[in-house]
């Protein structure tokens, strides 16, 4: 049994540095964060503050170099590949920028497709949730189709369904609007929220300040590090105060 | 299986999608598979086959070999066999058989059919027992027995309409009125093909010399003997033997499978070099498949990376591209059994058409064995196709591709694209070696000098009956008539009887010389001669260069006399006048040959099939040599086959029981006796080409594949000022790379692997430097031709919109 006091993740000290040839590069340089269960929290900072690698730690597509990252209770950091699949898929529901549907697959097998990879849940129950998961998301009257056929905003809506069809821990959301108009930017925002709102734990990273405020709580991030979104807004403002030389300078350091 | 299901589903989906893809894979297995298919059914028949009796395995044959003159598979004189049966102890039951073609004459036309007299207990041997009646038996096979015969399935269906009362029906077998008392089973077609069999009687009063009734000796082993123990006593006996009777010098034993003894080493070193050379075929069709796969896969890294994220592991990612190899390789199979059902079929109608006849039990169709195989074979094949793929999926950037879809696919994928091309050029090099050589060998066959006008001949053979013609002067009566007739009909120009003719059969012995006086036996060199008619020369159209030719002073009480070839003058009477030495033809224990006095010289000749190495030749007159087994040849004014009715008329009329059979054109001699090496070529020829296209396929491909990777790297450097042919250049010079290190591999390996082909070379070496040549010629022409199309692609790049795109 799970704690459900517990917080849904807790990162402690996480650190991943990337190593290529003589050049070291500290893509986190010490993360201290915790996500409770149905919290709405979304990941702010500059280009190349760590928020995708975070994201992708979080996601269990990459591991950590140093540090604990709990899941549910688990320790992820020592898993195989091979469970960390498994944790992934039961675990975890993705959203990507680019929607990353299967051009050869009709909405209704790229929903299905998370279902497959799960042991021993049978066609009628997969078909079920299918349909349940496209629903919620509008996008019930499409199955048949591909996803050249639909737009930009209804790809995401797919996009969201098959994140939501395992009945996942938590979503997670790389920039869910970055490909996205205004118009259908909102929409999906707006379903994100009533996600949340049913109950669902959401992490969503963006750069787009208009978005990251429909986020209950806000996780700034800055040089590889968490900081308040007081600091990163000066520190924002010293980068463009310093010379580019000086700049390099103190990243190096950190 | 849950899961394998719901990747073949979206497999399907996929290839449905992708019909282009979906067709030229399924187009490049299925011609890999067809050829391997075809030529497994080959392997299956000759060398995985047995005799279908229980325990086959335990019938073996037995032979004698001259370990002085190194001649093999000397059939078994009836004294030998009587000895050998009273001494030993490795077999149940040793038996003994010598296939005849046997005149049959019943209420129909008479004809000739394949028959074996064999010793009654060879059925307990093969434990075979008749469907109808009974099989012979000992008593039958005893001096004064009456008459009986056992006849087989396919002649009691066509021949007696499957008449249950046909036990008991006499019928003339070669004259003699004898009782049907038994019907094989279908498919019993023992030893060989014979469809008819009549006990075998052992003469003892024969004498055993060289000339002497032999027979094909064969038992079944006694349980817990090995081949090895009873090869050893027979080793025993014929050393005991050899130190009896003169003629048994230099002779010991062979045990062997009975299957051997009928399927020669060379045959099934050709079928398994040529499996070996499909195997080629089939590796190149699966690193083509795998270069298509490859670089799907690669444009797939996407999907593969959104699978990963989604949870699917290792082991599913590997599953999903196998299965999609796998789908493919499967639909190959069945379009590949397709091609080797058809294939085999006219290879089947082929060899009738030659009378090229095969063993019994050797069965060139697609049975559940051959299935088995394919269905093994497709899983395989999808494995070895996918496997470079799928492993190269499992490699995905997750996060890179997932991010923004990395642009460079990898270059361990074009790493082992170039290597597999390579693999497939130096393949293709060792099958073009193999077909350039059976090219140029049937060529020197086809047009190989017999050393007469083969033009406008047409033969047949004739047995006469021993009851109707038991005497040589009768024999040769019959035979002179039938010439006289013959030449009297105005649509031939000659005719003659031999007992053979060049670009048809041997006849090899060995000769003396009176300066050979003290030569062993074993050491003489051979000859092939034949017993010939006065008028041989007008239908051959041979040419006498010195002496005389035979005439009405040659009579079988006149001299002995003989005319050798020149080939045969250089070797025996290098510095001597040929006319009037003296020769004696026979090797050991031939106790009544006579010198022959040589009174002409002919030209040279080359009197045996036309695939043979050449022998010095002797004709003897017939006149002094009569035989009941003779070849009449007539040369015709027209067409030669189309006086074949005339000739089969002209014999019945002068006998009715007595049937031409093999009736032929001399052309079609030729022809058939060059139809396996021919077949050998032309299979060599397609599996060459098969390769040779899909090699060219695969330097397209990568090449082409390499130029869209290349794009960026291509608009730079056209930006910064490479000319079109600089370009043209980079991307040929690319291709020839790889090309080149196919080719030198290749041609190193073809020189090993033709060396199993020598013993189906004739006048070419393994090592032709011409064939090498040529080769390397072809391959260099259609690399260039395949790398040239990507290169002109290259040079269309527009520099501004490559970079643009980056």
């Amino acid at each position: 049994m799970k704690d459900e006091a517990q917080p849904l993740i807790r990162l402690t000290n996480l650190k991943k540095i990337y190593y290529t040839d003589e050049v070291e590069t500290h893509a986190l340089a010490g993360v201290n964060a915790e996500i409770a269960r149905g919290e709405f929290v979304s990941i702010i900072g500059p280009s190349g503050c760590g928020k995708s690698t975070l994201l992708s730690i979080l996601g269990l597509l990459d591991t950590p170099t140093e540090g604990r990252y709990m899941l549910n209770g688990t320790a992820i950091e020592d898993l195989s590949a091979a469970m960390r699949a498994k944790i992934r898929n039961r675990e975890i529901g993705f959203i990507f920028q680019g929607f990353n549907l299967i051009g050869d697959l009709t909405v209704f097998d790229n929903v299905e497709l998370p279902l497959t990879y799960r042991d021993g849940m049978s066609r009628a129950e997969r078909k079920e949730r299918v349909q349940a998961s496209l629903e919620r998301v509008g996008m019930s009257h499409r199955m048949k189709h591909y996803p050249a056929q639909l737009s930009g905003g209804q790809q995401q809506r797919v996009a969201v369904a098959r994140a939501l069809v395992g009945q996942p821990s938590i979503l997670l959301a790389d920039e869910p609007t970055g490909n996205l108009d205004s118009r259908n930017g909102d929409a999906v925002m707006k379903l994100l929220e009533q996600l949340h709102a049913d109950g669902a734990t959401i992490c969503m990273v963006t750069h787009d300040q208009r978005f990251a405020v429909c986020a209950k709580r806000r996780i700034a991030m800055f040089d590889g590090q968490v900081v308040d979104e007081q600091a990163l807004e000066e520190l924002r403002a010293n980068e463009l105060r310093q010379p580019l030389s000086e700049q390099a300078a103190a990243r190096s350091a950190v | 299986m849950q899961p394998v299901f719901q990747e073949m589903r979206h497999a399907l989906q996929k290839l449905r999608k992708d019909l282009g893809f979906t067709a030229l894979a399924v187009l490049t297995l299925g011609l890999g598979l067809g050829a391997t298919l075809y030529m497994f059914t080959f392997v299956k028949a000759y060398l995985l086959s047995s005799l279908p009796f229980p325990d086959a395995e335990r019938i073996v044959h037995v032979e004698q070999v001259n370990t002085r003159r190194g001649d093999d598979g000397i059939a078994i004189t009836q004294r030998d066999f009587v000895e050998f049966g009273r001494v030993q102890q490795s077999f149940v039951e040793l038996a003994a058989f010598h296939i005849a073609n046997v005149g049959l004459a019943d209420d129909e036309l008479p004809t000739r059919l394949a028959g074996a007299y064999i010793s009654p207990s060879a059925f307990d041997a093969i434990q075979s027992g008749a469907r109808m009646g009974r099989v012979l038996s000992p008593a039958d096979a005893q001096p004064g027995a009456p008459p009986v015969i056992v006849i087989g399935n396919d002649i009691w269906r066509n021949r007696y309409n499957s008449d249950p009362q046909v036990l008991g029906k006499t019928i003339r077998v070669n004259g003699v009125p004898t009782s049907i008392v038994g019907v094989m089973p279908e498919g019993f077609e023992f030893p060989f093909n014979q469809s008819i069999w009549m006990p075998l009687q052992i003469d003892m009063t024969q004498p055993a010399g060289p000339d002497s009734p032999r027979l094909q000796v064969f038992g079944r082993l006694k349980p817990g003997v090995t081949l090895e123990q009873a090869a050893a006593e027979f080793a025993n006996i014929s050393k005991s033997l050899g130190e009896m009777y003169e003629e048994n010098k230099n002779l010991t034993t062979v045990i062997k499978p009975f299957e051997d003894a009928y399927i020669s080493k060379s045959a099934r070193t050709v079928v398994g070099a040529m499996f070996a050379a499909v195997l080629f075929v089939l590796l190149i069709a699966c690193a083509n498949v795998a270069n298509l796969i490859l670089v799907r896969t690669a444009a797939r890294q996407k999907e593969i990376a959104v699978r990963a994220a989604l949870g699917a592991n290792r082991w599913r990612i590997v599953t999903h591209v196998l299965t999609e190899s796998v789908l493919l390789a499967t639909l190959g199979a069945l379009m590949a059994a397709f091609l080797a059902e058809r294939g085999l079929d006219i290879t089947n109608r082929a060899l009738i058409a030659a009378d090229k006849e095969r063993p019994f039990w050797v069965d060139l169709s697609i049975d559940w064995k051959v299935l088995v195989f394919a269905a093994a074979a497709a899983i395989l094949t999808g494995v070895i196709a996918g496997l470079v793929p799928a492993l190269s999926a499992t490699r995905t950037d997750v996060i890179q591709y997932l991010k923004d879809g990395a642009k460079d696919t990898g270059m361990s994928a074009s790493k082992i694209s170039r290597a597999m091309v390579i693999v497939e050029v130096g393949l293709s090099c060792i099958l073009l070696v193999c077909s350039g050589l059976m090219i140029r060998s049937v060529v020197n066959l086809q047009n190989v000098d017999l050393g007469i006008d083969n033009t406008q001949m047409l033969t047949g053979r004739i047995s006469l009956l021993e009851t109707k013609y038991p005497d040589p002067a009768s024999q040769l009566r019959f035979f002179e008539n039938l010439v006289d007739r013959l030449e009297a009909d105005p649509g031939v120009v000659a005719a003659s009887a031999a007992w053979s003719y060049p670009g048809i059969d041997g006849r090899l012995t060995p000769y003396r010389t009176r300066a050979m006086a003290g030569a062993e036996p074993d050491d003489l060199p051979p000859t092939n001669y034949a017993g010939v008619m006065s008028n041989y020369l007008d239908v051959v159209g041979l040419k006498l260069v010195r002496g005389r030719w035979f005439d009405s002073r040659d009579r079988a009480d006149s001299a002995p006399v003989a005319v050798i070839d020149q080939g045969f003058a250089e070797r025996a009477f290098p510095n001597v006048d040929p006319i009037g030495q003296e020769i004696l033809l026979g090797g050991r224990g031939n106790t009544n040959a006579q010198w022959l006095t040589i009174v002409g010289v002919s030209s040279r000749v080359l009197l045996d099939q036309a695939n043979d190495p050449y022998h010095p030749a002797v004709f003897v007159p017939l006149s002094q040599a009569p035989s009941r087994f003779m070849t009449v040849a007539v040369r015709t004014v027209g067409e030669p086959i189309n006086f074949a009715q005339r000739l089969r008329e002209t014999v019945s009329a002068l006998d009715p029981d007595t049937p031409v059979y093999w009736v032929r054109t001399l052309d079609d001699w030729i022809w058939v006796a060059n139809f396996t090496p021919r077949l050998v070529s032309i299979l060599f020829g397609i599996f060459a080409l098969i390769a040779l296209i899909l090699s060219a396929v695969g330097v397209y491909g990568v090449l082409a594949y390499s130029v869209t990777q290349r794009t960026l790297e291509i608009g730079v450097r056209r930006a910064v000022g490479a000319s079109g042919s600089r370009i043209i250049n980079l991307i040929v010079g690319q291709g020839m790379l790889q090309l080149s290190l196919g080719l030198g591999v290749g041609l190193l390996l073809a020189m090993l692997f033709s060396r199993f082909l020598s013993s189906m070379l004739h006048g070419v070496s393994a090592f032709d430097p011409f064939t090498l040549g040529s080769v390397v010629v072809v391959l260099i022409a259609v690399g260039l031709f395949a790398s040239l199309m990507p290169a002109l692609r290259a040079i269309r790049v527009d520099p501004v919109k490559a970079l643009r795109s980056e």
